[in-house]
């Protein structure tokens, strides 16, 4: 799964039926020092993030379907949990970072 | 399947329910030398890896195929410990 943030949303009214009710959110990659490592995302959300979270996402498309109880969803992409923290270990002691969501 | 090292945890109380129970580690990637390269994950470990330790990771839907991780929306699962690497 990619650690990042969510940087906006997508609005859009006519979509398949299934997405109705997924909000859909543009997500971005990052590093420890918070830098953008890659290329946005567009992914549905479960857990009502917002603009600003720090976020954990999973590139999975078809389990989230059976796991959301709705087959067939035309969902690539989604957001599995909205980071409190991350404890990162310094190389040497007395280096640790703590990244807060 | 990639070589990681486990540099952090991460800690998220709202979150997918299944993805309760499983210990989040905060990985980069990491090449041959144990060098880190500019890709993190957070990854789920299924066999006892430590902070600092080297792990071969699964993405994809290979990621589901064990025990604990059946079914689940997971996505980057440490399978092994490394311990060694013999090069030619």
């Amino acid at each position: 799964m990619k650690y990042g943030r969510v940087i906006g949303n997508v609005v859009s009214t006519i979509k398949n039926e299934k997405l109705k009710s997924v909000p859909l959110l543009v997500v971005e990659p990052l590093d420890p020092d918070g830098n953008v490592i890659g290329n946005n995302e567009i992914v549905g959300d479960f857990l009502g993030a917002g603009v600003g979270d720090l976020i954990i996402w999973a590139a999975e498309g078809d389990i989230i379907g059976r796991i959301m109880g709705v087959e067939k969803i035309p969902l690539r992409g989604s957001i599995v949990g909205i980071i409190d923290k991350i404890d990162i270990a310094g190389e040497k002691a007395g280096e640790n970072k703590v990244i807060s969501g | 399947m990639k070589m990681v090292k486990v540099i952090g945890s991460v800690t998220s109380t709202v979150k997918l329910d299944h993805l309760s129970g499983f210990k989040l580690m905060f990985v980069q990637g990491v090449d041959l030398e144990r060098k880190g390269k500019k890709e993190y994950y957070i990854a789920v470990d299924t066999v006892g890896i430590g902070e600092g330790e080297t792990a071969l990771m699964v993405t994809g839907s290979t990621s589901r195929q064990t025990e604990a991780t059946k079914g689940k929306n997971i996505e980057g699962t440490l399978v092994a410990k490394v311990d060694r690497i013999d090069l030619e």
